[in-house]
């Protein structure tokens, strides 16, 4: 554990562990004026679940869209997988195994829930869509319009489509944003179980208790900065980080 | 979703088999008539592969029609080569000029900007024919002589004889696109219209599926004019300005967007209809715009689309939509009535 400038817990945040499948290295991003991104430095590494969390505006949907090529860092590199991602067009990126959903919901619209699973495949692995349904419950609902689907069934059809394509790194924004108790519960134990399953996953949630729970690590942002790296438990034990970021 | 397709490629051969018969049966002064609703037919049912299928708005569809006609007499006429030659080549030809207008084009996230650059297309189009009135023309046409007309099948006007072609033109277009919808390309097709950021994030680049439908669209056009302009024995600009492009965009979303039947209602109903109650031009403009204005209005999904949602809310009338999962709604007694 490190003091970052501000006086938080930060447990290394510069040292990349050796081998991480993702680095972001000092990582700046100015959209439209907005600095969304201001010199933020993480690394995650295989097998990890790694939770961001910060509130809003706090720039963690902006770091995924760096890392996936969405949008270039102003400044910094990013590596995914050893090498840099540099200018990276966003469907190259993609087809890497660097997957992930929207916060918005999932699925397209106009396609039935199993259209939208085979376009996720490219139509190549229907085995991966029938562990995928069953896995996600999802046999039930596969040729319904995913618009006549209900919310809950629409994230699950989201993070089905990134699972059907066996991601290295599974990056979930919002998950369980929409969702009452009991789909929250459903959702997070699914993550959980891919996550066993052997998927390094990075998840970005203002469930900040569910999310506490299921990872192994925290990321805390907030105004584009880094404001804190630690395992649950290292950021509970720090009463102003706690005060300010973990109770919801 | 094969039994999709092989529903929808029986209506496409049932539709290609009435419009034979018809062709053997339509008096001889209606035949121009029915020559018109099959290529306006292929030209619309076509063009509803960018309009319907990824929301994608040319102003220049007729320009790749004018192309293929220009292209199919020039190169018999100027290049002396054979009328089938000349035909396939000139649609290579036109599908060379859409990608080349659709690589700058389609790359826009704009769709305004894909309006701009197909209406420049056809305005230049334009311009070049009638400023190099030599080789093209100019603005008064050029007139083709292809020698034949006395020896015809079935003892058929030459104009008949093109009817025959026309309805191949007409079937191979509605085939096309059944095909392309009911592939993995129509897919993705349907994926880029629904969100275009989404299909990056599952590994697709969606100008590529922009770039392909609108060469396969403008090659269809193209196909459509090979055949048009012998036919007609005269090509002219007038065929490809940029009011012809919009005509074929009303017809379609009047008729109906998205679905093949649509298209062919628009091209009934603002072709086929006014010439045979010999409408006056005025008033046809005034039926267009109209028909435009209350389809906008009332029902964006044109006239055959709102006929379709109106057949399914009549054929069941009392059945609450089902609710997600449908497990609660299979256990239920069917009619049990909430
Ligand atoms: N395209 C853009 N142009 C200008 N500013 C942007 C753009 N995208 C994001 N921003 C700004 O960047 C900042 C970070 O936004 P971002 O969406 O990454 O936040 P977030 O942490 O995901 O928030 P939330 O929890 O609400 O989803 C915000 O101030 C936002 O207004
Ligand atoms: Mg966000």
């Amino acid at each position: 554990m490190t003091a970052a400038s501000n006086g938080a817990v930060v447990s290394n945040p510069a040292v990349p562990a050796a081998g991480a499948l993702l680095d972001v290295d000092d990582v700046s991003c100015v959209l439209g004026g907005v600095r969304a991104l201001s010199e933020v430095t993480m690394h995650i590494a295989p097998g990890e679940l790694v939770g961001i969390i910060g509130p809003n505006g706090a720039g963690k949907t902006t770091l995924f869209n760096v890392v996936t090529g969405f949008v270039p860092a102003t400044t910094g590199e990013v590596r995914w997988d050893g090498a840099p991602l540099r200018g990276g067009k966003a469907h190259r990126v993609a087809r890497s195994g660097l997957v992930r959903t929207f916060q918005n919901v999932g699925g397209f619209t106009g396609l039935t829930v199993a259209e939208n699973l085979e376009l996720a495949t490219r139509g190549r692995d229907p085995d991966a869509i029938d562990r995928v349904e069953a896995l996600l419950h999802l046999a039930d609902v596969r040729d319904k319009a995913v618009e006549d689907c209900s919310l809950a069934t629409r994230k699950l059809v989201g993070i089905a489509m990134a699972l059907v394509r066996t991601p290295k790194l599974l990056l979930l924004d919002e998950p369980l944003a929409g969702l009452d108790d009991t789909d929250r519960d459903r959702v997070t134990s699914l993550i959980g179980q891919v996550h066993d399953s052997g998927v390094t996953v990075c998840m970005v949630e203002h469930d900040i208790g569910r999310t506490l729970r299921l990872a192994d690590r925290m990321v805390v942002l907030d105004a584009g900065r880094l404001v804190a790296v630690g395992t649950p438990a290292e950021l509970a034990r720090d009463d102003v980080l706690a005060r300010n970021y973990l109770s919801s | 979703m094969s039994a999709r397709r092989r529903r929808q490629g029986a209506g496409v051969l049932a539709v290609g088999v009435v419009l034979l018969a018809l062709a053997f049966v339509v008096p001889e002064n209606r035949v121009l008539l029915l020559n018109a609703f099959l290529a306006y037919g292929a030209l619309v049912v076509g063009l509803d592969l960018l309009v319907g299928d990824l929301r994608m708005m040319p102003a220049g569809h007729a320009a790749f029609f004018g192309a293929g006609g220009y292209a199919t007499v020039l190169l018999y006429q100027k290049a002396g080569l054979p009328l089938p030659v000349a035909g396939v080549l000139a649609v290579l030809i036109v599908g060379l000029l859409a990608a080349l207008i659709g690589l700058p084009a389609v790359g826009r996230s704009s769709g305004f900007s894909f309006a701009i650059i197909t209406f420049a297309f056809g305005e230049l189009l334009i311009q070049l024919i009638a400023n190099v009135p030599g080789f093209f023309g100019g603005s008064s046409g050029l007139t083709i002589d292809w020698g034949v007309g006395s020896d015809m099948p079935f003892d058929f006007s030459v104009y008949r004889y093109f009817t025959l072609w026309l309805v191949v033109v007409l079937v191979v277009v509605m085939g096309v696109v059944v095909l392309v919808r009911n592939s993995h390309l129509g897919l993705r097709m349907k994926a880029v219209r629904a969100d275009e950021n989404g299909t990056r994030g599952l590994g697709f680049n969606p100008t590529t599926y922009k770039g392909i439908a609108f060469v396969l669209a403008s090659m269809l056009a193209g196909l459509v004019g090979v055949f048009w302009a012998p036919m007609n024995g005269f090509i002219s600009p007038d065929t490809l300005g940029v009011n012809q492009s919009i005509l074929l965009l009303g017809m379609l979303i009047i008729g109906g967007v998205g679905r093949i039947t649509g298209a062919l209602v628009g091209v009934a109903l603002l072709v086929t209809l006014p010439a045979l109650f010999d409408m006056d031009p005025v008033l046809r403009t005034v039926l267009v715009g109209g028909l435009l204005a209350i389809v906008a209005l009332l029902q964006p999904s044109g006239i055959v689309g709102g006929l379709a949602s109106l057949w399914t809310r009549l054929r069941r009338p009392r059945t609450p939509p089902p609710a997600d999962g449908a497990v609660d709604a299979t256990l239920e007694p069917a009619g049990a009535g909430r």
